[in-house]
This record gives structure tokens, C-alpha cells and sequence, in this order.
């Protein structure tokens, strides 16, 4: 019941109002002059966006960092819907309830959690100053003793011990590093020696992007005798096709690293930027739902899209058949659909989105064909009045930089 | 005194040499000459002591040759001895103990070869005449000629020849289904083992250190372990690899620990009708997991284990062939038109045949000669279909013109009360000269003439051992 209360209690007084801005970019203006602090500022000044810039540009900064400042926060509004600023958390340590903590983070994100085992009764103190979602989820986590996977939706928390994988947090995204392999294959013939860091690459909600491509850029992978991991000439690594339905996350190798040093404990320093795609832009369609064997065909810019049938599946939902024909075949290669671009609307206005069950591609044809499925909640409810799909178009690659210090290699 | 030598002299001399002679001694014990089997145990037994590997070898398997009748001299002598010396001595044991258990494995013939002016085609060609061994030539028969080879093996095993060969000739050897391919180059140096119808090669191995950051770092050590096999002795069932003694040139054990006992208690186990071997667990290549070596470590030393194969016990074979209608008077075949290919074949004879024997009946579907395969259906009156399906099958096929294939057998799909199996098949063309035809026409097809299906009731397990030593690792 306390529980229950809280949690009203909370959802209603809703968000606090955000702190003027000028004084957040002083600090932040600041807190550039620290190379402790300066990546994470750097970060919060870019995705504060342009009304900060405004406010930047009559502080007294390096000139250089201003101009890179600048042009990610207009490379950033390029992007559109597709990117956005992360959703932030300030907690001011007083003591508060899991379960508060919890939902806060709930209805900051826009996402619920499958919470399994956890006694959200207990009290935590929580100190966070604009955190982003996953630095706050995390936080909260690492005190609660709670575990989650970070590429799942729902995230799944259950009970347990914090995950202690080194994290690298930039704006919406987190760059876990989920596992170091170390491979030395005797073929008798010749060797083969590899060194493989696994790097899990998740992202808000609210930012869409198609995916990681792939490709790391390396700066620095050092371990803690000085000795650099990276080859003299590193060899070109084949990438992935790429998935056909966009993903929650998505992990990313990187190989063709040298071992490090027999007696190395640490690896010092990892740093470099991993590519992840979002599309140039998104082509909105929306198709309303008549008849029993409903059929439409929409065209946009460069493609037809065709909704080939809509049929209840028994009581738990329907499932539409979609198809995609476009006019350069070429362009369906690197086509992902993903089930925040399918939103299925009920009478009431009432969202909600899809979610992908099968895709199938023809590059001959230049035809990409999808299913989505909409599930109810339960219960009777009427079917939905009309589909709207967001279409990605085109591509554009964002540089997310990461940064690891001191990992175990134990 | 020189009495008793003169007779032991005659007994040593009118000893059995064969191992079913001294099988028929030791069971009905007439001859009940302890002494003389002791006498050709005890150097056998000093030759298991030998650093050379292959002579180590050699004698388990003289020793097993020397069948039933040496039996209790070898399990004196196991019970006396310690180390490699007592597991190679029950390893002889075991073998001559489940050599009367096994039906249809050709016994070990070992044999010598020398020639210096043949090419590698030739020589296995020579092989194949000696042994009987199912070898296609077929991808090895281009239009260059090929380069005469120098070979040199005495007492040797089929396979040890025929390594040796390919050794020589660059060709390398790969196992499917159960028959050997051959390809020309490529041919790799890997630690190999040769053991009686078996060998074993190493392909490679894999030291993977993973840090997850969930628990301590985790070293693994894995090696590749291929069988490979004389396809008259193919085994029906493998169970995985088991290492026995793993050690690095710093002394390292790296045989893992058995693994803690699990806290649910066992599970009662039904038990298994003699002869009955355990499900199939392993392929012919497994990874043998092992701890990871000492740093410092450049071989290891010795590897050494056994594999549990199934082979044949008791089977159930059912022969189909055209039989000649009575009356008929055998007139000689006109010649023969060649055949067009794009041309329909005409049906097999055996088409429809069905045979029974015991609970089993089998029909021959369809034979088609230009597929190289044949359909057949495998129903009991007893069985489920689900336990057909699991059972293993051998097959013969036999071309026109007693024309020898080498053949395997797949499970193809279970209907509501007959397994479908297809048999496929390919032709050695052993009658034919041992050179590509010119033309790039395929050859026709050969009529099926004579098919033999075996169901394999019953299997009977055999250890076959593998040792390796000094394999660098650096």
C-alpha cells in the first residue's frame, strides 16, 4: 500500500521543472577546463543543443572544442526524429524507495521494466546530477544490487549482483563492453592469434537509429605495461550483412587486436568511436484499416507501399502483411524495418506499436516484405482503424565515441 | 633337462599361429599350453615399454592377435603391472574379449610396399588391389600427368600405407559419410595415430582466454580430433573421446577435474539389454577439452585416450537380385547401344522387390542408377517406427558386370509404420585403367544388379585408443 502511494505520489507531482539553462552551460563551460570532466560535459553541452550553443558562444572557451561542439549539435539536428537528446535524472540522495526510483526512471524514459524478484520497498540514496537514463538506470542498479541485459525491451531487472562490465555512456547511447576474448589457434600448419573486445551498443527509446555498421575507429587500446594492442597494420575485418528488422541493441567486434602483455593486469585505456547508422530521413505512411480483407498501396518518394492483407490472428491480435517496392533496387539492401517504425491505431486513439514476425527481401525486384503483428491487451478490444508506418530512407553515419580506462583483465 | 627343452621346443613349434587356432585352444582348452602363450606374451609385453610409438602399438595389437588363448597371461600380466604398461595390457585384453562380439570387421592385415617409378593414382590403385579398401580415384584422374612418387613402408597398416601414399603425393584425404575423398594437394602435416582399421589426426587446437566481467577470467584449451577409418570397418555409433593422460613438457596435468557432483540425486537408470551400446553422443571429429597448458610449455608431451566406437554385433541382411525366370534359356546380350542421357531411364528390375527376414521386411522403392541411389522402406513387425529409425544400416551395392560401389546408408524420413533409408552409392571403377576418359561425356550408368541391406541389431562396443607424443604447440 505505501508502495502504491508512493508511486501515485510521485507520478503526479511529475517532473521537476529543468534548471534554467544558462547557468547548467557555465558549469558545464567549467567543467571543459578539467580533463577529468571534460568528456562528459562536452557531451551534456552537445546534446543540450542549440538554445546551449547560443549561450556557449558568450563564454570564454577553446576556440577548437566550440567548433566541434558546434558541429555535432548541427550534424545532431540533421538527424531528426531519428536522434535526440538523452533523457536526464537528477536524484538529490535523499532516501527513497526502489520502487519510486524505478517508476521515475519508467516515466522518464518512456519504456516499463519487467521487474523479477526485487524488493522495491527498500530505501536508496540516490545522488545524480543530470544523469542520462542509462547512467541513472545503472546507479540505481549498482545500489539495489539489481542485474539487467541491456539489449532487450522490456529490460528485464532481476535481483542479484550489478553487472561490473565497463560502461561507456554518450548522450542517449551506452556502449557496454561485454567480453574480452583472447583466441590462439594452432592449425600445425601456422598460428593464429587473435585479440577480440565484444562492445554491446544500446540506445533510448526515443532514438531510432538503423543500427551499428560495424566498423570501429580506434584511437588508443593500451594495457597497463604501455604496450599498444593495435596492430601496425590492421587487417580489414569482412562486416556483417546487416540485420533486416532494427534491434534494441546490437553487439559489435572488434578483432585483429594484438594480445596484451603476459603480465598485463589492466588494459589502460581503450578509446575510439563506433559508427552507428540512422537513416538521411523518414517517409511517414499512414494507412486506414476497411473492410475484411483490407488492401491499400501508398506511394512515396522513390517507392510503393503496398499493405497486402490485415487479418485477426484468434483473440490476441492481427497480423499485416506490408510490402516495400522500391524504384532503385539498390536501395533495398541496407533496408531495416524495426517495430517502433509499424504504430497500430485502435479506436480511442489508442497506440500502439508492432512488432516485427517475418521479413523477406528480393534485390532483383527491390521489393522488402514485412509482417507485423499487433497483440491487444487482453480481453475484447477492437481492431485498429489504421497503420502508420515511418519509412527509413537513406543513410548517415554518427561517430559515437567511447572511452574505457582500467579494465580487469582478471 | 634337455628333455624338457626339446618339448619346449616342439610345443613353441607346433603353436598356433592364427588367431582363431589359438581361439579354439583357449576354449576348449586341448591345448592348455600355458607356457608357450606366456612365452609370446612376455617380449610383446616388453615392446609395450618402447619410447617409439607405433611399435607400442604394433604389439597391443600382436597381442590381441594371439586371441582367447593368451587371455590370462595378459590379465596376469595387467594385474602385475602399473602405469601405460597395465592400460595397454587391458586394452589387449578388451580387444580380444570383444573380438568375438563383432561381426563382419575384416581382421588386421599389415603389409609392405616399395616403388620409386609409380604415380600416386597407380599406387593406390595398388592399394586398393591388395586391401580390397573402397577408394574413388575419380578426382585425382585429371589430363596432366601426374609425377611418379617414391614410397617405402614395410609392415604397415592398410591406412599407414595409404597415408603414406598420400604423404607422398600431395593428396589430401578427407572422410564423408563414411567414405574416403580424395583431392589432389593440400596434403597437411598433422600429428597422426594409426590404430588397426582406425586412425586418428589432430587438426588443430585452441587456447581462448575470455574475460566477461561476470567471474574470473576463463581459460580454455581445446584440441581437434578427426577419426578416420577403413570404410569396412566403419563404426555404427561413437561416443566422445576420452582422455586418459594429458601432460605438457613442464609436467602439467591437463586432464580437468571431474566436475562437482550435482545436488539433485541421480536418476534411477534402466538397464540397458546386453550389447546394447549408449546413444549416439560424438561425431568423428570431436574437440578434446583440456586445462590450458603452463606458459612457459612449447609440447606436450603425451595425449593419450581411447574413443568408444559401436560396431556391428548382430545384424539382420536381406539380398535382392534379379532372379532369372525359370525356363528361360540364357541367350548372350546383344551389344550395347549407347545410352542417351537426356533419355528416360528404364526402370530397375529390382523396382518393388520386397525380401523378409525375422521381424523385418524391406522393399526396394525405386532404384535410379543415374542419381547413384536407391530408395527403400524398412518396416517390423515389432518395432516402432522411431526405433527402426534409430537403428544403424549397412549397405552393398553391386553394379552390373559384378561391378564393386562403395555405399553408405541415410535415414531419410519415418512414415506411419516404415522408415524410408536411402542408400547412396558411387561406383570405384576398379575394372577400368586408371586414367581420366578423354572425352568430357559422362560415363552411363551402370544397372544396379545385386543390392544388400543390413539392419544392425545390436552393437557391440570398442575402445580404440589414440597416443600422441611431443605435439608442439608453439
Amino acid at each position: 500500500m505505501t508502495i502504491v502511494t508512493a508511486l501515485l505520489f510521485a507520478l503526479v507531482q511529475g517532473e521537476p521543472p529543468a534548471p534554467p539553462l544558462e547557468p547548467r552551460v557555465a558549469a558545464y563551460a567549467l567543467q571543459l577546463r578539467d580533463e577529468a570532466t571534460r568528456e562528459r560535459a562536452r557531451d551534456r553541452l552537445v546534446h543540450l543543443g542549440k538554445p546551449a550553443l547560443a549561450c556557449l558562444e558568450k563564454l570564454e572557451i577553446d576556440p577548437a572544442i566550440l567548433g566541434s561542439i558546434r558541429q555535432e549539435v548541427v550534424f545532431n539536428e540533421g538527424l531528426g526524429a531519428s536522434y535526440g537528446p538523452p533523457r536526464t535524472f537528477s536524484f538529490d540522495g535523499a532516501d527513497e524507495s526502489l520502487g519510486v526510483l524505478l517508476s521515475k526512471l519508467e516515466s522518464g524514459a518512456g519504456m516499463t521494466f519487467q521487474k523479477n524478484s526485487l524488493d522495491l520497498s527498500q530505501k536508496l540514496s540516490v545522488r545524480l546530477d543530470d544523469a542520462s537514463f542509462w547512467e541513472a538506470l545503472d546507479e540505481v542498479c549498482r545500489k539495489a544490487a539489481i542485474w539487467y541485459y541491456p539489449a532487450t525491451d522490456p529490460l528485464y531487472l532481476n535481483g542479484g549482483m550489478a553487472s561490473i562490465k565497463p560502461r561507456a555512456y554518450y548522450g542517449p547511447v551506452m556502449i557496454v563492453m561485454d567480453r574480452l576474448i583472447q583466441q590462439r589457434k594452432v592449425n600445425f600448419d601456422k598460428i593464429e592469434s587473435d585479440y577480440l573486445i565484444r562492445l554491446m551498443c544500446v540506445w533510448e527509446r526515443h532514438v531510432a537509429p538503423l543500427g551499428p555498421t560495424g566498423k570501429v575507429h580506434l584511437t588508443a587500446v593500451t594495457d597497463d605495461k604501455g604496450v599498444s594492442l593495435i596492430p601496425a597494420q590492421r587487417p580489414a575485418v569482412p562486416l556483417r550483412p546487416p540485420l533486416q528488422v532494427r534491434v534494441a541493441g546490437q553487439a559489435v567486434d572488434i578483432t585483429g587486436l594484438l594480445s596484451p602483455s603476459s603480465d598485463a593486469r589492466k588494459l589502460a585505456r581503450v578509446e575510439g568511436t563506433l559508427e552507428l547508422e540512422f537513416p538521411a530521413r523518414i517517409d511517414e505512411v499512414r494507412v486506414e484499416i476497411q473492410g475484411e480483407n483490407p488492401s491499400a498501396t501508398r506511394e512515396i518518394d522513390g517507392a510503393v507501399v503496398e499493405l497486402r492483407s490485415f487479418a485477426p490472428q484468434s483473440t490476441w491480435g492481427a497480423a499485416a502483411e506490408f510490402s516495400i517496392r522500391f524504384k532503385d533496387p539498390k536501395e533495398v539492401t541496407g533496408f531495416r524495418i524495426g517495430a517502433t517504425d509499424v504504430e497500430f491505431v485502435a479506436p480511442g486513439d489508442n497506440r500502439r506499436p508492432g512488432w516485427i514476425g517475418s521479413t523477406s527481401k528480393d534485390n532483383d525486384k527491390g521489393t522488402f516484405t514485412f509482417t507485423a503483428h499487433w497483440r491487444n491487451n487482453g480481453g475484447r478490444q477492437d481492431l485498429p482503424k489504421e497503420i502508420r508506418l515511418r519509412i527509413p530512407r537513406g543513410s548517415v553515419i554518427k561517430n559515437v565515441p567511447f572511452c574505457y580506462r582500467d579494465v580487469e583483465l582478471k | 633337462m634337455i628333455g624338457a627343452v626339446a618339448v619346449l621346443l616342439l610345443l613353441l613349434a607346433t603353436e598356433p599361429t592364427k588367431p582363431s587356432e589359438a581361439a579354439l585352444c583357449g576354449l576348449g582348452g586341448l591345448c592348455g599350453q600355458s607356457v608357450p602363450q606366456e612365452d609370446k606374451v612376455a617380449p610383446l609385453t616388453r615392446d609395450l615399454e618402447s619410447a617409439e610409438v607405433r611399435k607400442i602399438y604394433h604389439a597391443v595389437s600382436d597381442l590381441a592377435s594371439l586371441g582367447e588363448a593368451a587371455l590370462p597371461a595378459i590379465e596376469k600380466r595387467a594385474q602385475a603391472a602399473q602405469g601405460r604398461t597395465r592400460d595397454y595390457l587391458n586394452l589387449a585384453a578388451d580387444e580380444i574379449r570383444s573380438a568375438r562380439l563383432t561381426t563382419g570387421v575384416p581382421p588386421l592385415q599389415r603389409l609392405s610396399m616399395k616403388s620409386s617409378d609409380r604415380n600416386v593414382v597407380e599406387l593406390l590403385g595398388d592399394l586398393r588391389a591388395k586391401t580390397g579398401v573402397a577408394l574413388s580415384l575419380e578426382n585425382l584422374m585429371g589430363e596432366e600427368k601426374l609425377p611418379e612418387v617414391p614410397v617405402d613402408v614395410r609392415d604397415v597398416t592398410m591406412l599407414e600405407a595409404f597415408d603414406a601414399i598420400c604423404r607422398a603425393g600431395n593428396v589430401t584425404v578427407t572422410m564423408e559419410n563414411g567414405q574416403f575423398m580424395l583431392y589432389q594437394g593440400d596434403y597437411q602435416e598433422m600429428p597422426r595415430f594409426f590404430y588397426d582399421h582406425y586412425f586418428f589426426r589432430l587438426g588443430n587446437f585452441v587456447l581462448l582466454r575470455t574475460v566477461d566481467f561476470r567471474k574470473p577470467a576463463v581459460q580454455s584449451f581445446k584440441l581437434q580430433m578427426e577419426m578416420l577409418w577403413d570404410p569396412a570397418a566403419a563404426p555404427c555409433k561413437f561416443n566422445p573421446p576420452v582422455v586418459v593422460e594429458a601432460l605438457d613438457d613442464k609436467g602439467k596435468n591437463l586432464i580437468p577435474p571431474p566436475p562437482p557432483p550435482k545436488k539433485e540425486p541421480p536418476k534411477p537408470v534402466e538397464p540397458k539389454p546386453p550389447g546394447e551400446a549408449e546413444e549416439v553422443e560424438a561425431e568423428s571429429t570431436s574437440f578434446l577439452q583440456l586445462l590450458p597448458p603452463s606458459p612457459a610449455a612449447e609440447k606436450l608431451t603425451v595425449l593419450r585416450g581411447y574413443s568408444t566406437i559401436g560396431l556391428p554385433r548382430t545384424k539382420v541382411s536381406l539380398s535382392f537380385a534379379e532372379e532369372p525366370k525359370k525356363g528361360e534359356r540364357k541367350e548372350a546380350a546383344p551389344p550395347e547401344k549407347p545410352q542417351d542421357p537426356a533419355a528416360e531411364p528404364a526402370p530397375s528390375p529390382l523396382d518393388g522387390m520386397q525380401r523378409k527376414s525375422g521381424d523385418f521386411t524391406v522393399k526396394i522403392v525405386k532404384v535410379e542408377s543415374g542419381l547413384f541411389r536407391i530408395t527403400c522402406e524398412v518396416s517390423s513387425a515389432t518395432l516402432k517406427v522411431e526405433d527402426i529409425g534409430k537403428m544403424p544400416f549397412l549397405a552393398s551395392v553391386t553394379l552390373k558386370g559384378a561391378e564393386p560401389t562403395r555405399s553408405y546408408v541415410s535415414l531419410w524420413s519415418m512414415k506411419d509404420t516404415v522408415a524410408e533409408v536411402m542408400i547412396s552409392f558411387q561406383p570405384l571403377h576398379l575394372k577400368e585403367i586408371l586414367v581420366k576418359a578423354g572425352d568430357d561425356r559422362p560415363v552411363p550408368p551402370a544397372p544396379v544388379e545385386k543390392i544388400e541391406l543390413s539392419i544392425v541389431t545390436a552393437v557391440q562396443e570398442r575402445k580404440i585408443p589414440f597416443e600422441f607424443r611431443d605435439v608442439k604447440i608453439k
